[in-house]
């Protein structure tokens, strides 16, 4: 039996106190008696029932003992150790699928071990028992649920594979622990190979997680980071990292080529176990595919690569509709990519075909007509047949709160702004308001499936803000928000495991999307956005719809999945291959934890009916008290004197 | 005199019950507390001497015209007969709130007053391991005084021998009478024999038993040395409810047979705790013709 806090087992001193108390409540007290006659003639008559009461008060001493014991026990959190193969009624199975599972030794990746082993529980499931079985990647996904379908077990298991991605193991061990159903026994086993720091809220001495280690010590270097930034005088740097986990110092040859071309080789010494970083002048082409890759045969591959695409900014056709305001066309027109065009109004009938021209329109104050469809940007101003109903004018409001992760309102310091007046509005269904003042809403969105809108309560010319840094950054976030990717104008690199929201200019409802591998999928696009989940690959990813073509760059580079040497106290704990366990094959079983389940509530329970227990000893020899001894004597009293 | 245990209020308590038992007993003369042979003519037995307070009708005036001496005459069946009242003043005797010697002593002095108001002798004994002080058997109101002064002067001390007092009295009076016995019987076995050996020498017996409330119905005590207050003996006991239930019961049994012995030997028994006022107890041994019928 471990403990979890055994601290709490300094608290057996009490076991002491107890003796104690429970002496000195068996103090002998003294007393004067006219006559010991009767009281020797009644101990006479009561031998045999007096050396039960003395059994009795020992009892009760040692029901009170071990009560403290047991709850002692209980509050350091025991942890009873089960043997390891032992089935327990229902079983999560929770697969490692991050990029390092994917590591190979001796022919044999990780991954593969993992499945053996989760084939191996299916196979030793228990009649009636269940199985289900969740791939732990940046996300946990439920590849199987419950069910004692083995057939369809092993499928779930066998269509499982190592992604690219970086794990996130705590939230799916914390995912696969909430699967459990109330009333069924269940364990869950984490199949890994404990290449991460730790399991937090989820460590198997909290909650009893089974952990099974797979795999051995690997060779591996990979490309942890790489990125191009603009420098002053307008070049272009590239920003290359790369690290190595395993004992041996090495050269790792780096090639970044744009294309067929390549731009730049060179060697990279690099310490065992340590990092090092290429930052040179890029010397190759602003557009197209980058990719940087290492050229060596070591453990994992998808680490050995990192891509980036150089993309033109996107262009974006916007509107300002309204009074002449100086700031705010500043503040639309310094981004590349964006067109502006200004007009005093528009027609209050026709206006919104006008306005399908363009990606965004802004309306600077005055009356907007209806829009249907796009997207809008109105200060001052609320279009017609929105759930937005204007009410007043409001003097003087300040921003007393607002949603700091609201992409929006990102990096936006909004206190200080100060503000002559500002229209107040009654926000409907659907309306999401992201600043406020104490009188009304400052800033709110209301989106649906074609037609996104950003309202902003006042004018920039009846503020202050234009005058401060929040002016331009909140024009950028607003664009940004329009139209993912309108700002960027250099490569960009997502991380695998990641959402990536891409802007789709134009009315397409869905986007055709080619993976590294080769396989297509449609995707639908929401309001201009197609929100992409499938960058479980690292690599190129081609977005396609009608008149749009968009190249996005998906790579690990992820420090922690590229050192591979296991680091989990829970992997030690269940004894991961040590030294030499390198090329170990399907064949060796892999080492787990022994299975600990959490026993405070049996020594909670002892506890309690050890006291109750006491109480019951206590009761049978209590002498009577007081008032029942009063009621006696006038009985007695009254006896006597008839 | 304790002036305490014999203040005002117990004098008038006193006044009271002779009251009483004068309504009780009106018509009687003095010395006959109920003739057992009412009706039939008294046979004359002897002379002794004239003592302030008798009868002038017995005053025998043929021998004083002779003798010019003053006799009076004494018939069969009015025996001189005196009160002699036992009390014990053992150790066990001081135990209680207040200490049953004092309630003894009051019952003492109660019944010794209400004899001595029927014109009959009363003298007064102490006794605990063996026989102690005792106050001369006397007629009149002045042995009030005395009574009540010696009574005053008693202290609970010493063992106690019931039995070996008894007899030791029994063989040192040489006239019988009624003699009341008050006494808590505890740490005493044997006391039968004490008794009998006075039913032997033909005195008639009230046997009184004070206890106090705590030896009736102990409370509770727990863990416990019990130190006897004669002897200094300790007994070590966990006193709970059982082992109060079964004093209880050991107490009941004792006391019924202490009753037993009583109605057998025909010795009149009357028991009581300190919590009954002493004039209660009094009263009921007036009502129950205690006295008359030892005098049968």
């Amino acid at each position: 039996m471990t403990f979890a806090a055994p601290l709490a087992l300094i608290a057996l001193l009490l076991v002491p106190v107890v003796v104690l108390l429970h002496t000195i409540a068996a103090r002998w007290r003294t007393r004067e008696v006219s006559s010991l006659a009767h009281w020797e003639e009644t101990l006479r008559g009561m031998r045999t029932s007096l050396r039960i009461r003395r059994l009795l008060r020992s009892l009760a001493l040692l029901a009170a003992v071990l009560a403290v014991a047991s709850l002692v026990v209980g509050l350091a959190r025991p942890l009873l150790q089960r043997p390891p193969g032992e089935p327990a009624g229902d079983t999560v199975v929770v697969l490692d699928v991050s990029a390092s599972m994917a590591a190979r030794s001796g022919g044999v990746s990780r991954f593969d071990e993992a499945r053996e082993e989760a084939l191996r529980l299916v196979a030793g499931l228990g009649r009636n028992a269940r199985m289900c079985v969740v791939a732990a990647g940046s996300t946990p996904r439920v590849l199987a649920p419950f069910t004692d379908d083995r057939d369809a077990l092993r499928r779930a298991i066998a269509g499982a594979s190592a992604a690219d991605e970086a794990g996130e193991p705590v939230g799916s061990l914390l995912f696969a622990l909430g699967l459990r159903e109330p009333g069924r026994t269940a364990r869950v086993v984490f199949i890994t190979d404990g290449a991460f720091t730790g399991l937090g809220d989820a460590d198997p001495d909290l909650t009893g997680v089974r952990v099974v280690a797979v795999g051995g010590p690997v060779e591996n270097a990979g490309i942890t980071a790489m990125s191009f930034r603009r420098t002053a005088a307008g070049g272009v740097e590239l920003f290359v990292s790369i690290a190595a986990s395993g004992g041996m110092s090495r050269v790792v040859p780096l090639v970044v080529s744009a294309g067929s071309r390549t731009v730049l080789r060179r060697e990279v010494p690099i310490g065992a176990g340590g990092t090092a970083s290429v930052s040179v002048p890029w010397e190759g082409p602003t557009a197209g595919r980058i990719v940087a890759r290492i050229e060596v045969d070591d453990g994992l591959a998808a680490d050995d690569a990192a891509y980036a695409v150089f993309a033109p900014a996107r262009r974006m056709r916007v509107l300002l509709v309204g009074e002449p305001d100086a700031f705010l066309e500043a503040a639309l027109a310094r981004f590349p990519g964006v067109v502006l065009v200004r007009v005093e109004a528009v027609d209050p009938v026709g206006g919104a075909r006008q306005l399908e021209r363009y990606d965004l329109a802004v309306f600077n104050g005055g009356d907007p007509p209806p829009v249907e469809r796009g997207n809008v940007l109105a200060f001052a101003a609320v279009p017609p047949g929105l759930p937005l109903e204007p009410r007043a004018v409001v003097v003087g409001p300040r921003f007393v709160s607002w949603d700091r992760s609201h992409p929006l309102l990102a990096s936006l310091a909004l206190g200080p702004v100060v503000i002559e007046r500002a229209l107040a509005v009654a926000a409907g269904p659907g309306v999401q308001v992201i600043a406020r003042s104490r009188e009304a809403p400052l800033v709110a969105t209301w989106e649906r499936a074609d037609l996104r809108v950003l309202f902003v309560a006042f004018r920039p010319s009846q503020s202050d803000l234009p005058l401060r840094a929040a002016f331009p950054l909140l024009v950028a976030n607003a664009l940004a928000w329009f139209r993912p990717g309108v700002l960027g104008a250099d490569a960009t690199a997502y991380r695998t495991g990641r959402t990536v929201e891409i802007g789709v200019p134009g009315d397409a409802s869905e986007a055709r999307v080619e993976g590294p591998d080769g396989r297509e999928a449609t995707w639908p696009v929401r309001s201009g956005v197609l929100a992409y989940t499938g960058t479980s690959r690292a690599g190129f990813h081609r977005i396609e719809t009608v008149g749009f073509a968009q190249d996005i760059a998906v790579s690990l580079c992820d420090a922690s999945e590229t050192d591979l040497s296991p680091r989990s106290a829970a992997s030690a704990a269940a004894g991961g291959a040590g030294e030499g366990a390198a090329g170990a094959t399907s064949a060796d079983r892999p080492s787990e934890s022994p299975q600990r389940e959490p026993a405070w509530l049996v020594f909670a329970l002892a506890g309690f009916w050890l006291i109750v227990a006491e109480g019951l000893l206590w009761a049978v020899q209590r002498p009577p008290g007081a008032a029942a001894t009063r009621g006696a004597r006038r009985g007695s009293a009254a006896r006597d004197s008839s | 005199m304790d002036r305490v245990l014999f203040d005002r209020e117990f004098l008038a308590k006193l006044e009271h019950l002779s009251l009483v038992a004068r309504r009780l007993y009106r018509g009687e003369t003095r010395g006959a507390h109920g003739s057992p042979m009412r009706g039939a003519s008294p046979d004359f037995a002897d002379h002794r001497d004239y003592q302030p307070g008798d009868d002038f009708r017995t005053i025998d005036w043929n021998i004083y015209a002779r003798l010019d001496r003053l006799f009076v005459k004494l018939f069969a069946e009015e025996e001189d007969l005196g009160v002699h009242l036992l009390v014990d003043a053992s150790a066990s005797m001081g135990f209680g709130t207040p200490p049953k010697l004092d309630y003894a002593r009051k019952l003492a002095a109660a019944l010794g007053y209400l004899a001595l108001h029927s014109l009959d002798r009363v003298g007064a004994t102490t006794f605990a391991a063996g026989l102690g002080g005792s106050l001369s058997p006397r007629r009149g109101r002045a042995q009030v005084f005395h009574l009540l002064e010696y009574l005053s002067r008693v202290t609970a001390a010493g063992g106690t021998s019931v039995d070996g007092s008894l007899q030791d009295y029994a063989l040192r009076t040489r006239s019988p009478g009624l003699a009341i016995v008050i006494s808590d019987l505890l740490g005493s076995p044997g006391w039968e024999r004490g008794v009998a050996a006075l039913r032997y020498r033909r005195f008639d017996i009230v046997l009184i038993q004070v206890l106090d409330q705590e030896e009736i119905s102990p409370a509770g005590f727990g863990p416990s040395r019990l130190r006897d207050a004669e002897t200094g003996r300790t007994l070590r006991l966990v006193v709970d409810e059982p082992v109060l239930a079964a004093y209880r019961e050991r107490l009941a049994a004792f006391h019924g047979s202490v009753e037993e012995f009583c109605l057998r030997s025909g010795v009149e028994y009357l028991r009581a705790g300190t919590l009954v006022p002493f004039e209660d107890l009094v009263l009921r041994y007036l009502r129950q013709g205690a006295h008359l019928h030892a005098r049968r």
